[in-house]
Formats: structure tokens, sequence, C-alpha cells
């Protein structure tokens, strides 16, 4: 198996996002804070890239340990990685989930509602290996955490 | 006409776990059929749940979520014995409202 440079690149690829931060933080607030205001979710969708849909939902989340994101290391089917994403952030108003390597890398957001857990499983494809972001806006922030997974089959085509 | 969501969902000390399966092929548009032309997009893009007026849980999905998306959540002030509404549309205009009694 390739499990050395696995977690090479797992490391790699989990700190681009963060990275990013830094360097939004650094190129400049106004462009950030123009963002910020208005996560244009039509086009979220649309992106075709991972930091394109970043920009769009309003810039880029803070890393965060309270977001466990579960899936498997080595998925067999790209077009079913089962997946659990659960938030202990304080107001948990969205979970999105990204996949860095799909055409379209925002795959879905989920609303949670007053009353209702900041928790959801379910099913999404993978069209390659890569990394996998779960991302939670509040009414104070976002954040995300991320994972990378092997996929054997890609499941986009 | 799609065929009927399945839905199961029971009520433990108030709290609902939900478990939902949507028969849909969630085509990304990228596959291609035996015959190697494309097989257009038809994915569902927007799921509602609802309890009586109150929306428990709502979705906006890409084609990347699996074909028969399958979701599981949880909410709390449910009762057994309430009905649970669930209704999705998809991109081509298409739609499903389907309910259960929640166990």
């Amino acid at each position: 198996m390739r499990a050395p440079p696995a977690i090479g690149r797992r490391r790699l690829l989990q700190g681009a996002l963060l990275r990013g931060a830094g360097v939004g933080v650094a190129g400049g607030l106004a462009r950030s804070a123009a963002a910020a205001v208005a996560p244009d979710e039509a086009l979220a969708f649309a992106s075709r890239s991972l930091s394109a849909a970043i920009d769009a939902l309003g810039g880029v989340p803070q890393a965060s340990a309270l977001i466990t994101l579960e899936l498997p290391q080595v998925a067999e089917d790209g077009a079913y990685v089962p997946i659990t994403v659960g938030s202990r952030i304080a107001g948990t108003r969205e979970i999105l989930i990204l996949v860095d390597g799909n055409p379209q890398p925002l795959a879905v957001r989920f609303t949670i509602p007053d009353g209702t857990e900041p928790f959801i499983a379910t099913r999404i494809r993978m069209a390659q290996s890569g990394t996998v972001y779960a991302a939670v806006r509040t009414d104070d922030g976002f954040f995300a955490t991320a994972r990378t997974a092997q996929v054997t089959v890609g499941g986009c085509g | 006409m799609a065929l009927p969501i399945r839905i199961r969902a029971r009520a433990r000390d108030g709290l609902a776990d939900v478990t939902i399966l949507m028969p849909h092929p969630m085509e990304t548009g990228l596959r291609k059929d035996d015959a190697g032309d494309t097989v257009p997009a038809h994915f569902i893009t927007r799921v509602s749940v609802t309890l009586a007026e109150r929306t428990v849980f709502s979705a906006h999905m890409s084609y990347a979520v699996s074909r028969d998306p399958l979701l599981n959540f949880r909410f709390s002030g449910a009762v057994s014995g309430q009905r649970l509404r669930v209704s999705w549309t998809d991109s081509l205009g298409e739609a499903r409202v389907d309910e259960a009694v929640i166990a």
C-alpha cells in the first residue's frame, strides 16, 4: 500500500485551505470583507475550483477542531462515499461539504434550524482521490475541517 | 414519476432520528451511456423536511450527492404520531412530496 506518501499528501492538502487564509488576510482585507458580506450560493455551486467556491461562500473559513468529519480513508467506489459531519460550534446554522477534485467542489449545503442537531450523515460522489472539507457557518463566522480520501474508482463519470 | 421517498422517523425523549432515502438517478451530466452519448444532468437540488409548519431540515444539493440520496439527521421537539413531510425538487423541475408518521 501507499500509506506513507498518502500521509504526506494529506498534510499538504489539509494545509492548503488554511494557508489560503493567511494569504487572504495578507493579500487584502478589502477583498475578504467584500466577499464576507455577500455569500452567493448559486455562484458557489457553479464554481469549478475550490478557491472560487470558497470566495463565493464569503471567504476562507477558519480551521476548527470542533467539527467532526468522518469518511473512509479508502473509498472503493467514488459514487457512494459515506460521510458524517457534526459540529460542536455554538450557533451552527449551516453545514457544507466541499470536495476538492470534483468538477464542481461544493457538493451540498444543509440548513440547520433551531432545534435541529448540527449533524448530518449522507453519501457523496468523489471524482478522484483528494480532500473533503466540512464547513460550518454560524452567526459569528465560517469554520472548516478537512480529511483526505483515496478513491479507487471515480464517481462522477 | 419518481418512486416514493422512504422515510423512517423515530422519537425518543423528544428527539427524533430521521432517515430519508429519495430514489433519484442524480445524473451528473458527465456520464456517457452505452451508446457513448452524454446522459443529461438530472439531480435533486432542494430538499425540505417539515413538521406541521416548522421546517426542521433543508438542503441544497449538487449532483455530487450520490444516486438515491440518503440523509440522516436529528431534531428535538418531536412526538410519536406527528406527521413528517419531506419534499424535493430537481434540476428538471420535477418534484415529489411524501409523509410519514413519527414512530
